[in-house]
Order: structure tokens, then C-alpha cells, then sequence
């Protein structure tokens, strides 16, 4: 059997955990409207099927680019079945999307989410009731723990059901016959023509290209009910929704204070709100390398260089391996992927707090307290969570922008994303903080995320103009989630899910890298074991040098790994590391006779802002859809890198640092 | 009729008019359960005119919106 269920609900009802649930997919979830921003497709347990997991909508009418994704594939993809997941606690916002699903006739189930948060709010869902009035199965469920999830996939059904048919009035139902009669479609399919009545963007630019003459059905419709037609539906819809309430919830006791309400007045308090947004950003930090991943990235490290290493080199003797091959796996493969391979701990523990954020309902908060500051560069908040997700890769970082309704905001928000210190960064900046600022370690690298974050806006702000000639409106309406304690196996998941991108990356790019780079530093033109001077390195370094010297690191190392950065970040290090032919340890005493803390700083800022790497340039050139505009974005950061590491190495040195 | 912007922190007023806001905002607040004849509530202001939190007293929800759009919402005070 390959039955194709597509998962539907409103945003942050917990779909993906279901998802995830029954397909032991390990997809991404987090507390906030908007986490799945395509669809995703997962084999069901028990092979019976296929689940697709779609973005969250409220309603059939997208307003984002995500929620256009729902709307067509309702359309015009096959599927065999439904699981609409309802929030309990929300029932009847939540009834409004099931009642369009429900007119769509199709088969359909019904996961009722949330149970435990609408009883401890003191309601109680009479699920009995509830499934006579909607005609179709009701399973009570707990995607987080997984509760109720095996019954209700041993349940799923794909019979055929009638189109469950609510009454909009008497003129309403005439305007949907007609309607029905013009595009040349049978009653079954009354919910397009309710659909395109109620105003679904997708639905009307579909019917009204074939069929212009039903345009005037709906005028003369809404000149009888002297209203829109949307209006008149969307609030027919609303009564039966609350009809329905009314009958299945019972209120009991209702708590006056819940804890979202306690740790709000914190959060989100209006003096204390952005201090404590920057503190969790500062904590993130300080935990993660001073406290956590230094210590472990250490102990890895001296594994490395020490017993694999000379290791290694015992078994390559042993086996009477040429000297070739010799330099090629301790001095190539070694140093290189070795060099990155050290900062895993540092990755695992970031990508652990993101998805800390991102589970407990903070993230929607920080949409809040940064709207205003973003609003002066022409963004709103919500753009800052894109950014913050950033921070762990900016790939997954630029797809979140879908979340922005906004055409130009969702498009400035990409074009800054590079700007954002990905965790590839990391590296880089672990190597030289400890080299040259040892105890100031996280303040320095965090100096270098805030001025990520203040070149990202002042970039947004020129954007914002650039783009915005005549259109200058914003949308920003942010959900507010009850915060939870986030689960361990859910934390467990998405940190792995994310972090294991770096892993692989390790494995294939990092590793590629390290071995044709480290051929251009064995070779050169009078041919191989070439002192490292003399390397075909050292020649392509060499050109990009004398630009950089006003930098304050014009030296052939520098830009050979500034140019292989472009690979992938972390591969700055491996190149470093290959050139100095030294583990992570080392690099950084082989550093320090070369940079000046300041031109190392110099250097941090300019590998920060020079250019997306090459995955980052993919989805771009995917987001934005035109050649010329990835272009531009992938490329106007190398200026502006230039700049400012040109302003910070010589007013640094007006200043008397070296 | 007086606008949500101004009205106190916790009062309970009635949303009555949303035709002066943006056509995708009042969709979006409709479908999270803010229609007009609704009882709401602002929970917090954040500093500087920033987003105002309310509260749709009836469901629990709670969404933040802008201040600006907020001086376009209507309210009745009971």
C-alpha cells in the first residue's frame, strides 16, 4: 500500500512532532508559528504510506510564501487522506480550518493535540460529541510524548466521505451553485467555489484565468447580502466553530495567572525585555565556549594531534607508505578535517540552545522585543528570528524568512542573513580569540556577532530605501505561545538534525578541500615537495595579497585561505592549518609571530562579512529566484568586509594598538 | 468608540472595528479568533511604541501587533 496522508493544522499545533512520531522522521520543531516552512514527506511506520508535513495555516487563504505551499498542494498534488491536527486549548480558531478541510470532502481524521494544556487551563473536551458533530474520527493525542500517536496511525483511513456541507444562507448557496455551473464542476467540488468566494488568493487567480464571467456572480452576490462575500463566510464559519465549542468544552475552574503570564511580565517587560534578550544572548556564548566547548574541544584536540596523529604515522611506517601519501593523510587529511573537527563539541552546544529558544516559545518573544528596533531599518521582528537561526547556519536562517509576509522585508532579510556569524565562523574565531585575546574570549567573539548583527541592519536600512519606492507597508501580527519546558528527546533531535549538516560537511567538503589544498601547497611550478613558499599556494595567495595589506594581513596564507573559505568557513582553518602543517593547538603559536591582535581582529570582521559560502549562495539564488539579485547578494559583502576591515586596522592603529 | 491603542493596561474591551487596518493583518487577526464583537484585552506595551501584547479574553490567545496599527482598531469600552 503507498497512501499518500498530508498532515494539515494550524501553525505550532504540533505538527512536525506528530510528523516525527509517526514516521521516526527527526524533522525539525520548535515553539513558534512558522517552524515548517515546506513540505516534508516521511515514510509511515509500518510501511503503509507516506506522510507529507505541510507548513501551519490558519485558514485555506495564504498570506505568506509558506502558506501558498498548503493551498497548492490541496490543489493540484494527489493525496489520499487527511490528518488535520487541532489544538485543543484552541478549539475554535482551530475549527475554522477543519471545517474547510471537512468541505473538501476528502477522507480525513482528526489528531486532537494539546488535551493536557486545554485541561490544566481548566476545560474539558467531550470528544464523543465532538466526533457526531464533525462526522469523522477524533483521536485525543500528545505529539510531544507520543501518546495516542500508535492508535491513531493503526486508524488511518482513506474510505470516502460526503463533503460535509455547512449552510451559508440562501443567496450564498445560489451564488456557489452558479458558480459551480460556470467552471464546470460538479456539487462534490462545492468548497472551491466556497473557497473562491471566501477569497482564497490561489483559488481566485485559478478560477477567474478560465472562468471571468464568476467574477460578476460574486458582485451581485454581495451587492444582495450588502457585505463581502468573505466577510459573510468567514463569519458564518466562525458561529459553527463556536457552536461547536459551546457544545464539546466544558469550563471548569479557569487559573487567573499561568506561568506564560509570569515569565512574560519578565521576557517581554518593557524596560527589562531587551537587557535580558541580550544577557540569554551573552549566556549562550559564554556557556558555550568558556564553559563547555572549550574544555571538550581541547581534550579532543590533544587526541588528535597526539595519539591519532603520531598514531598514524606508526601505521604508515609500519606498512612502508611513500612519503607521498605520508604528507598527504598527516599533513593534509589530518590537520585539515582535524582543524575543523575540534569544534564540534562548540556546534553541538549552539545549536543545543537555538533549539532550546526555538522549543520554549522564547523566539516569539524576541519578535516583540526587537520589532521596534528592526522598524527602524525598515524590517519588523519578525525578521530577527530568521537572524538568530542564523547564527547556527545560514542556510536553514535565509528559509525561515519565509515566515516574513512581506515581499521586500522577506527579501532584505535574506540579503543580511550572510552577515549573520554562522557556526562554520566559529572556528575561525575560536582559533584566533584564543591565540590573541585568551581571556576575553566570548566578549570578543560575541563583539564580532553584534557587529554582524549592526552592519546586517545598517545594510536593511539601505535596502529598505533602495526597495522601497512606493511600497512601505508592514505586516506584523506574532502568535504567542504558552512557553514550555522543552523535551529532552525533542532537544536531542533538532540539536542532532542541525549539527550533523557540520559533521558530514567535515566528512566531504572539508575533506575534498583539504586534499587539493594541501596538493597546491605540496606542488608548485618546479614540481612536488616544493618548499611552502614556492607552492602554487603561496603564487595564488600572493596575488590577493597586496589588496589586503592595507588590511593589516597581506600575506599569501591569509588570502589562499580566504579564498578556499568560499568552500565552506571552517575551511579558512583547515587551509591555515594545512599551510602551517600543525594541528588547532599549534596554529594558534604558529599565528602569532604573523597577526597582531589587531590585525587578527581585522581579519575575524573580515572573514565574518566577505562572502555567503557556497551552500549559503544555493538557497539564496533558491529565496530569491533571480540570477542577477544572487549576484549582488552573494557578492556586495566583499566591499563591505573591505571596508571594514580597512576602517578597523588603520583607525585601530591611529589609535596606538598593533 | 475609542481605539485599542489607548486603552489601559487589563481592561476588557470589545474589539468593534477592524476595517481601517490592513486587509492581510485583519484576515490574519480574524483567523486567530481577533473579529469584531470579540473581548480583548492589552497584557503589556513594549518600551519605545513597540508592539502591544493582547489578549482574546475568551480563547486565552495571544498575539502582539504593532502600535500603529492598533491607533486603527476601534474598541468599545463597556
Amino acid at each position: 500500500m503507498n497512501q499518500r496522508i498530508a498532515l494539515i493544522g494550524n501553525p505550532n499545533t504540533g505538527k512536525t512532532s506528530l510528523f516525527n512520531r509517526l514516521t521516526g522522521s527527526f524533522a525539525h520543531v520548535g515553539n513558534w508559528a512558522g517552524v515548517t516552512i515546506e513540505q516534508k514527506i516521511g515514510q509511515l511506520h509500518g510501511k503503509v504510506g507516506q506522510l507529507i508535513d505541510l507548513p501551519g495555516v490558519y485558514d485555506l487563504d495564504p498570506l505568506s510564501a509558506d502558506e501558498a505551499i498548503v493551498s497548492r498542494f490541496l490543489l493540484h498534488e494527489p493525496f489520499d487522506g487527511m490528518i488535520n491536527i487541532v489544538d485543543a486549548s484552541q478549539l475554535e480558531r482551530n475549527l475554522q480550518l477543519t471545517l474547510q478541510l471537512l468541505e473538501m470532502g476528502r477522507p480525513l481524521q482528526i489528531g486532537l493535540n494539546m488535551v493536557d494544556v486545554a485541561e490544566s487551563r481548566g476545560m474539558h473536551v467531550h470528544l464523543d460529541k465532538l466526533k457526531t458533530l464533525l462526522q469523522v474520527d477524533v483521536f485525543p493525542i500528545t505529539a510531544r510524548t507520543g501518546d495516542g500517536c500508535d492508535f491513531l496511525l493503526s486508524s488511518i483511513q482513506i474510505e470516502k466521505r460526503q463533503p460535509f456541507e455547512l449552510n451559508y444562507g440562501p443567496e450564498t448557496e445560489e451564488a456557489i451553485t452558479r458558480i459551480l455551473r460556470l467552471i464546470g464542476r460538479s456539487r462534490t467540488d462545492r468548497w472551491i467555489a466556497i473557497q473562491y468566494l471566501a477569497g482564497n488568493r490561489i483559488v481566485v487567480d485559478h478560477l477567474e484565468a478560465s472562468s471571468p464571467e464568476i467574477v460578476a456572480v460574486r458582485k451581485e452576490l454581495e451587492t444582495a447580502i450588502g457585505r463581502f462575500a468573505h466577510a459573510h463566510i468567514t463569519e458564518r464559519r466562525r458561529d459553527w466553530a463556536k457552536q461547536i465549542r459551546y457544545q464539546v468544552i466544558e469550563n471548569q475552574n479557569v487559573q487567573d495567572v499561568t506561568m506564560t503570564d509570569r515569565i512574560d511580565a519578565v521576557v517581554t517587560h518593557p524596560i527589562l525585555g531587551l537587557p535580558i534578550f541580550f544577557g540569554v544572548l551573552y549566556a549562550l556564548f559564554h556557556v558555550t565556549f568558556n564553559w563547555i566547548g572549550a574544555p571538550i574541544s581541547d581534550l579532543l584536540d590533544g587526541l588528535l594531534s597526539g595519539p591519532i596523529t603520531s598514531g598514524t604515522v606508526w601505521m604508515l611506517d609500519a606498512v612502508g607508505a611513500s612519503p607521498f601519501i605520508q604528507a598527504l593523510l598527516v599533513d593534509g587529511v589530518i590537520a585539515g578535517v582535524g582543524g575543523v573537527l575540534v569544534f564540534v563539541p562548540q556546534i553541538f552546544v549552539l545549536f543545543f540552545f537555538i533549539s532550546f529558544l526555538e522549543d520554549s516559545g522564547y523566539m516569539a518573544r524576541v519578535a516583540i522585543v526587537m520589532d521596534r528596533f528592526m522598524q527602524l531599518v525598515g524590517l519588523n521582528g519578525k525578521s530577527f528570528i530568521p537572524m538568530i537561526i542564523g547564527f547556527g547556519c545560514n542556510v536553514p536562517g535565509i528559509m525561515a524568512a519565509r515566515t516574513v509576509e512581506e515581499e521586500r522585508e522577506r527579501l532584505v532579510t535574506i540579503f543580511i542573513s550572510p552577515f549573520m556569524s554562522c557556526s562554520a565562523r566559529l572556528p575561525i574565531y575560536a582559533v584566533f580569540a584564543a591565540s590573541f585575546f585568551s581571556t576575553h574570549q566570548a566578549l570578543i567573539v560575541l563583539s564580532l556577532y553584534m557587529l554582524g548583527i549592526f552592519l546586517a541592519l545598517i545594510a536593511a536600512k539601505i535596502f529598505t530605501k533602495a526597495l522601497a519606492a512606493e511600497d512601505q507597508t508592514s505586516l506584523f501580527i506574532v502568535e504567542q505561545p504558552p512557553y514550555r519546558v522543552p523535551q529532552g528527546l525533542t532537544l536531542w533531535r533538532s540539536t542532532w538534525q542541525k549539527a550533523k549538516g557540520f559533521v558530514r560537511k567535515a566528512g566531504t567538503f572539508i575533506f575534498g578541500g583539504s586534499v587539493f589544498i594541501w596538493l597546491l601547497a605540496y606542488s608548485g611550478p618546479s614540481g612536488f615537495d616544493v618548499p611552502m613558499n614556492e607552492s602554487f599556494l603561496a603564487m595564488i595567495g600572493g596575488l590577493i595579497a597586496t589588496v589586503l595589506i592595507p588590511l593589516g594581513f597581506g600575506t599569501w596564507q591569509a588570502g589562499a585561505s580566504l579564498i578556499t573559505g568560499f568552500l565552506a568557513k571552517e575551511v579558512v582553518v583547515s587551509t591555515m592549518a594545512i599551510i602551517y602543517a600543525v594541528g588547532e593547538s599549534d596554529l594558534s603559536d604558529s599565528l602569532l609571530p604573523i597577526f597582531t591582535p589587531l590585525s587578527a581582529y581585522s581579519f575575524m570582521a573580515f572573514v565574518l562579512l566577505y562572502v555567503p559560502c557556497l551552500a549559503t549562495v544555493a538557497v539564496i539564488r533558491r529565496e530569491v529566484g533571480s540570477a542577477k539579485l544572487t549576484w549582488f547578494a552573494s557578492l556586495y559583502g566583499l566591499g563591505v568586509a573591505y571596508v571594514v576591515s580597512l576602517v578597523i586596522y588603520q583607525v585601530g592603529r591611529l589609535f596606538g594598538f598593533a | 468608540m475609542s481605539l485599542l491603542r489607548h486603552v489601559a493596561l487589563n481592561q476588557t474591551v470589545i474589539l468593534s472595528d477592524l476595517t481601517k487596518i490592513d486587509d492581510r493583518l485583519r484576515r490574519r487577526m480574524i483567523s486567530l479568533g481577533f473579529y469584531e464583537g470579540c473581548s480583548v484585552r492589552v497584557k503589556r506595551r513594549a518600551i519605545f511604541s513597540g508592539p502591544l501584547t493582547i489578549e482574546q479574553v475568551d480563547h486565552q490567545q495571544i498575539i502582539a501587533i504593532r502600535r500603529s496599527d492598533a491607533e486603527k482598531i476601534g474598541v468599545i469600552v463597556p
